[in-house]
């Protein structure tokens, strides 16, 4: 599964003959809410016709910079912009995200989130955009259970509320 | 640019620092995962948000609020009435297990509302256990009978269990005589506002106090533990107010993110 994931990655971005129009890159900086803390980071995204598929990192920035316990997210996903104009561009967007923390240092005990997440984003201005990204959707929380030597899994819902800027590169 | 490049990797380096100087603080889940707060993913007292903060490594324990049903059962519920937070109206002490059974929480995931014996006992064992025994019946403005919550702690199966360390917290101070005198350990519960040191002279079989963060401070804290009392501290949610609480060193945390506690302990 996962090296279908990482396959499936390297080809929307690294195979130049599947996607024979003209492509449009961006990077993008965003900072955002979720259930379990403010995220801050970026985003390299690519335009395909109407999709832009995009990779990015971040990090929890209550827990990384003012709790000291490094909290990163990587993510990946498409938007579909349905109107996408020389100033703005609107529609929806679906990613998923992977998210670890170590919650007790004293016997490395790791919660790991795997977001699935769908929504919309608006993006306006030139070269450089602002915008917005309002998703929600659902996650699991998977930890070492310190009954069992089994990992729990806790579901229920998630959402991000983001706003960023886009540098057309 | 460089600077704020350099600024950044600094502060990502920093966040592999390590903390040892609380390790002597127990962390306690409040009601569970805590009570009303975005991330604890279940309501507070009910049987899955118990259970998950029980399975978080390096949570020590749960308080819980009890509650006497009519027929005399030991039901756990934070509020005063059911009418806010569950499909019942009405005080828990007027209604019969029967008529509570039935009842769910307000919530997505519609929880039932629990019994103390519905909670498994095998995982409390090597655990702590607070019960916030709820001394009066709202609706009726009466006091309920603190008999039968000494019989009914000392007859349930987690009463009985050598293996769970369990803490009758009482916010009423004509009970802690009773419940002593019964051979059940007490925490005294209070907002802090009128507390003193002479509660353990008044109540010698007292065996500690849980007090509002903002209401303690170190020095009292630690004269408090040099009668050999224990301090339980509660209230506090930010990372800021668990840090403040930390450095105070009290036995232990009654949290309402576990999650935030322990990764400012360790």
């Amino acid at each position: 599964m996962r090296s279908l994931l990482f396959l499936l990655v390297m080809l929307l971005y690294c195979n130049p003959i599947l996607y024979s129009q003209a492509a449009k890159h961006s990077l993008n900086y965003s900072f955002g809410i979720t259930r379990f803390d403010f995220f801050t980071g970026l985003e390299y995204q690519r335009n395909i016709g109407r999709f832009d598929p995009f990779v990015g990192f971040e990090v929890g920035v209550n827990r990384t910079f003012f709790q000291q316990r490094f909290f990163p997210k990587f993510k990946f996903g498409t938007h579909y912009f349905i109107v996408r104009s020389e100033r703005m561009l609107l529609g929806p967007t679906l990613n998923y995200g992977y998210s670890l923390l170590n919650v007790n240092k004293s016997n490395a005990s790791f919660h790991r989130w795997h977001d699935v997440l769908g929504g919309i984003r608006f993006l306006y201005g030139g070269k450089f955009k602002i915008g917005v990204t309002l998703s929600g959707g659902w996650t699991a929380e998977r930890f070492p259970s310190q009954f069992t030597n089994s990992t729990e899994t806790v579901h229920m819902s998630a959402y991000n509320g983001a706003i960023l800027v886009s540098y057309a590169l | 640019m460089r600077f704020k490049l350099g600024w950044f990797v600094l502060l990502l380096l920093t966040a592999c620092g390590d903390k040892k100087e609380f390790e002597a603080v127990a962390v306690y889940g409040h009601a569970g995962m805590g009570l009303r707060i975005e991330n604890s993913v279940y309501h507070a007292n009910s049987k899955e948000s118990i259970e998950l903060a029980l399975s978080i490594s390096g949570c020590e324990g749960v308080e819980v609020d009890v509650q006497l049903s009519a027929d005399g059962e030991l039901w756990l519920y934070h509020d005063k009435t059911l009418n806010d937070e569950s499909t019942g109206t009405g005080c828990i002490n007027d209604q019969s297990s029967a008529s509570l059974a039935g009842l769910k929480y307000k919530t997505l995931r519609k929880e039932s509302l629990i019994r103390l014996s519905d909670l498994n006992p095998d995982l409390l064992k090597g655990k702590t256990l607070f019960l916030d025994l709820r001394h009066q019946n709202a609706c009726q403005n009466l006091f309920v009978s603190p008999q039968t919550f000494i019989e009914q702690i000392q007859s349930s199966e987690i009463g009985q269990s050598s293996a769970i360390q369990i803490y009758c917290v009482l916010a009423n101070p004509n009970w802690i005589q009773l419940f002593t005198a019964a051979g059940l350990q007490v925490i005294y519960s209070t907002d802090g506002t009128k507390f003193t040191t002479q509660v353990f002279s008044t109540y010698p079989g007292l065996d500690g106090v849980m007090v509002k963060n903002a209401a303690i401070d170190a020095d009292h804290i630690k004269a408090i533990r040099q009668l050999n009392k224990k301090v339980f501290i509660f209230e506090m949610r930010s990372p800021k107010g668990i840090r403040t609480a930390l450095r105070k060193k009290p036995d232990g945390l009654i949290t309402d993110d576990i999650r935030t506690t322990l990764i400012e302990k360790y």
